[in-house]
């Protein structure tokens, strides 16, 4: 029976009256920066332009509920699992686990998993988990694990190429070695499928490792608006610009047709050896072809909970996330107007970040020997609406790490952008 | 071909999302309507409104409710006039600057002045327009009794926001004189806020000049004085300009600001409020003609000009005068409170004739000069260690013409002391003075005695009751002693043709003169 009132409705009513609160002081704060443009029409612009940015993925978001006609819920296309790994010992025998146990008829999917070149006991794990799956009975069949092993080392784009060209099936749905789905997660990933136009669904990956320390605690802030607000707001216009290889569901034929562009992928003369599920997103969005994103399919993954294995990853999700915007730039101009205008937004203002916050930190109180109390201040808020936002999701604590984030990001990870640009040509992976 | 997002979702969502959107517009277009308020809101501004909410809820009168919260803007003027008319013979304007918080001990606290206001409101004042108040003045206008003319000075901030409340709860206006060379100063008014004051329909903005409160070196030791009293010192050549260069400064700055406003508002502006009050009066180096050029250089550009009168300066009220260029302002001081302010105003406003006198605080009885008591249903009058005499007038006495002015008196110590007729101020009087060895009629004008008429005898007034009197006719002046005509003056001057009554007591001893007063009343002589 449904309660007629839930307290907990009704406190995210009122925990979105606080945000649009916050929302509105925010626009007020831009408002007042439109009237005094004189000040500076660049600082001024970029202020309000980041804020409309940040703030229309929320709005966009909102309209974000794709759906399947009812008649079309009997469509169960087949599916391969692929886990290109390497050295995840620890991971990958529950990893494989909790892929077998998916709520998807037995007999529709397999799994293949590829132990790339390891140097500890991944491929006992993998073997491990091959024998425990396949000697399990199921009334609609038995599930089929491949393990693939490489003495050497190819890199994960070969990995996951490789699993392609094994795979038979409709689907292929990557599971980054150290991520666990949900039993329903590939269901409500390979529905989409049902549209033709649709070459790709991304999953909502949560921060399995959430509670170590601080570190993955603001991750996990940082994850959820990343894919309940920007990928979703994406997926409106079915452009997400990269649907990640922790928990993403790929159009085999779709693949095929980019596969050997995307497996000889240069740029600037380099071969490209990292931001691989960017880069296939891409290929497949230059065909046309849509990409999505799926709230209900969801996987948790592990997260770095170290700032130095942090930093490094965020590096090089700075370095592909370069690449391959410039790349996406070439074509997003053809898409929805909204969408490419959000999408060229997104590449120049993280790109003007850093002057923006010299003048404000460092050039402004110089000059003018004010402290920056008013762009602290707007900072703050914006941080707060990111946190907000999670918290009403969730109702989880963590959301004061999230505003810790957004400051954090601000005004430390955005140096990292340069520096990145600098190191493009740079193809070292940068471990994990 | 199907939608992966059916239109019907976006359907279903819009109304939600219209909704926020039209809510934070609304929130943005009023904040934006409401910007100079909110970014110059003080916390102490409160007071303003709460007093008014109950001062609403507590009075029978529920007009005050709805205008201070401001949901129907009643016209209450027309109701006022209706009830039986009674006109104002004079008129007294009331000089504020900021209303704080804190105690600087020269503003008023917003606490006094909420209830200065709200007392004023309740003996039955009202606000009056300058247009109103200069029509007034020009003979051109009546005014209804009990009307005052509120004016702010210099246009700061903090004159506007925490007054505007009260104005509007108890329909009152304001003038508001300003320095119009501050409008980009943080602490003063902008312009935007100024337009706003204007359009709401309750502040007359007049001018307080342009740079005219800046202070400038005087000297070539750097000194520095008023702007508008003082030559100042050039000091590249190392001499003070002369007066023609005054002349023109001082012309410009004072044409500058007028130009400005009526430029910006279409309205003329018909008033200057000096600077400090300061109409060369506190020159430091060009004492003896700055007076005269000020006014005449002010004159030639502003219909009137205000300065400040304080107690003991000449009537407080501004009576009807065609070429009246000086009006009077009262400076509301930082320690007043309303029984205070309303005390003055009762001294001030206009008696009626006959005349009888009850003794009271609050009479009007002004001294001038020397000491002042009144106790046992008696007035003392008297020298004080520093003077030889003393004098005092009764404001609001001022439009009294032809009149016998009779008082019961005692001359305790000291040779003379007399009572004034038609006094103007302290220079412009008639007096018949009494003394053992005379009595006479004397005449002050423009601070220049002349005996028109004496009589010498022996009289006994010392330490005796005695019935004196002073009676004005036309250009007659009759002395009373016992009820009897002792003395007459003939021919007295046109420019003395009405004017207070008072006292003057003298001796050449310092310290020596005392009189006491037991009965004041004056008649009409028809």
């Amino acid at each position: 029976m449904k309660k007629i009132f839930n307290f907990k409705n009704a406190r995210r009513i009122n925990l979105w009256v606080i945000f649009y609160l916050v929302v509105y002081i925010i626009l007020v704060i831009k408002l007042v920066t439109i009237q005094q443009i004189g000040n500076g029409i660049l600082f001024a612009t970029y202020s309000i332009a980041v804020s409309f940015y940040i703030l229309s993925r929320f709005s966009l978001a909102y309209f974000y509920k794709p759906s399947v006609p009812e008649s079309d819920l009997t469509y169960e296309p087949t599916i391969s699992f692929a886990v290109p790994s390497k050295n995840e010992g620890e991971n990958i025998r529950e990893t494989i686990l909790k892929i077998a146990n998916t709520n998807y008829p037995k007999n529709k999917f397999d799994i293949i998993a590829i132990n790339d070149g390891s140097d500890d006991n991944t491929l006992d794990e993998m073997l491990r988990a091959k024998k425990i799956v396949e000697n399990k009975n199921y009334i609609d069949g038995n599930v089929s694990v491949k393990v693939i092993d490489w003495k050497i080392n190819r890199g994960k784009r070969e990995g996951m190429a490789e699993s392609v060209r094994q795979s038979d099936k409709d689907i292929v749905i990557f599971i980054d070695s150290d991520s666990f789905i949900d039993p329903e997660a590939a269901r409500e990933l390979v529905k989409y499928f049902i549209y033709d136009e649709v070459a790709a669904v991304a999953g909502h990956a949560y921060v399995a490792n959430a509670q170590t320390n601080f570190l993955t605690k603001m991750q996990a802030v940082r994850y959820f608006v990343a894919f309940k607000a920007y990928k979703a707001a994406e997926a409106l216009f079915g452009a997400v610009t990269c649907c990640s290889g922790c928990c993403s569901a790929y159009r085999r034929s779709y693949m095929n047709e980019v596969m050997n562009e995307w497996l000889n992928q240069k740029f600037l003369g380099v071969q490209c050896t990292y931001g691989d599920d960017r880069s296939l997103t891409n290929y497949l969005l230059r065909k046309g072809y849509k990409t999505l994103f799926s709230n209900e399919a969801i996987a948790y993954t592990f997260v770095p909970d170290t700032l130095n294995k942090f930093i490094k990853q965020q590096f090089r999700w700075k370095k592909s996330w370069v690449r391959e915007s410039l790349i996406a730039g070439t074509f997003m101009w053809k898409r929805n107007p909204i969408m490419s205008i959000s999408f060229y937004l997104g590449i120049i203002l993280p790109l003007l970040a850093p002057i923006i916050v010299i003048r404000a930190l460092v050039w402004y109180p110089y000059t003018t020997g004010n402290a920056p109390f008013y762009y602290l201040f707007g900072l703050l808020l914006m941080a707060i609406v990111y946190g907000l936002y999670y918290y009403i999701y969730t109702l989880d604590k963590k959301w004061v790490y999230g505003v810790v984030f957004a400051a954090f990001y601000t005004i430390i990870l955005i140096w990292q952008l340069p520096w990145a640009i600098l190191n493009l040509r740079d193809a070292r992976w940068g471990t994990r | 071909m199907k939608k992966i997002i059916p239109r019907r979702i976006f359907i279903k969502k819009a109304p939600l999302a219209v909704l926020v959107f039209a809510v934070l517009g609304f929130g943005l277009f009023a904040y934006d309507a409401n910007k100079d308020f909110i970014s110059n809101f003080q916390f102490y501004h409160i007071k303003s409104y709460t007093t008014l909410v109950s001062h609403a809820v507590f009075n029978e009168n529920n007009n005050n409710l709805a205008s201070a919260l401001g949901v129907l803007a009643t016209n209450n003027e027309a109701g006022n006039l209706n009830i039986e008319q009674k006109f104002a013979k004079s008129v007294p304007a009331l000089l504020y600057h900021s209303i704080i918080n804190e105690p600087d001990g020269s503003n008023i606290l917003l606490e006094n002045f909420k209830d200065q206001m709200f007392s004023l409101k309740k003996a039955g004042w009202q606000t009056v327009s300058i247009e109103d108040f200069y029509s007034f003045m020009k003979g051109e206008k009546e005014l209804p009794d009990k009307s005052f003319l509120l004016t702010f000075d210099d246009g700061a901030k903090n004159s506007y926001y925490p007054v505007d409340p009260i104005l509007r709860a108890l329909d009152f206006r304001a003038v508001m004189f300003v320095i119009t060379s501050r409008t980009t100063s943080p602490f003063y008014l902008s312009v935007r806020e100024l337009d706003k004051m204007v359009k709401s329909g309750r502040w007359d903005l007049q001018s307080h000049g342009q740079d005219d409160h800046d202070f400038y070196p005087i000297n070539s030791t750097d000194e520095k004085g008023h702007f508008l009293s003082n030559k100042l010192w050039f000091k590249d050549v190392g001499r003070l300009e002369t007066s023609e260069e005054f002349r023109l400064r001082i012309s410009n700055d004072l044409k500058e600001s007028k130009k400005w406003l009526e430029e910006r508002y279409g309205k003329p502006i018909v008033s200057y409020a000096y600077p400090f009050g300061d109409y060369g009066q506190n020159s430091l180096n060009f004492v003896e003609g700055v007076i005269p050029m000020i006014e005449e250089v002010a004159r030639s550009i502003y219909p009137i000009s205000f300065y400040q009168v304080w107690e003991g300066k000449g009537h407080a009220f501004n009576y009807p005068e065609p070429t009246e260029f000086m009006i009077k302002r009262i400076s509301v001081k930082s320690d007043w409170t309303d029984v205070k302010l309303l005390s003055v105003l009762e001294k001030g406003s206009s008696k009626d004739l006959p005349y009888e006198d009850a003794f009271s605080e609050t009479s009007g009885l002004i001294k001038t000069w020397g000491n002042l008591n009144i106790h046992n249903n008696a007035i003392f009058i008297g020298a004080n260690a520093s003077t030889t005499g003393s004098s005092l007038f009764l404001d609001g006495s001022y439009l009294w013409q032809n009149y016998v002015f009779k008082a019961g008196v005692n001359l305790t110590k000291g040779q003379t002391f007399s009572l004034t007729a038609r006094y103007k101020d302290d220079k412009n009087y008639v007096a018949c003075s009494f003394s053992d060895k005379s009595i006479r009629v004397e005449r002050f004008l423009n601070g220049e005695r002349k005996v028109l008429s004496e009589l010498k005898g022996n009289f006994v007034f010392l330490n005796k009751n005695r019935e004196v009197g002073i009676g004005v006719y036309d250009s007659t002046v009759n002395c009373y002693v016992d009820g009897k005509i002792a003395m007459k003056g003939y021919h007295l001057d046109e420019h003395l043709d009405q004017g207070e009554i008072g006292f003057k007591t003298w001796d050449p001893q310092i310290n020596n003169s005392e009189l006491v007063i037991k009965s004041i009343s004056v008649e009409e002589i028809k």
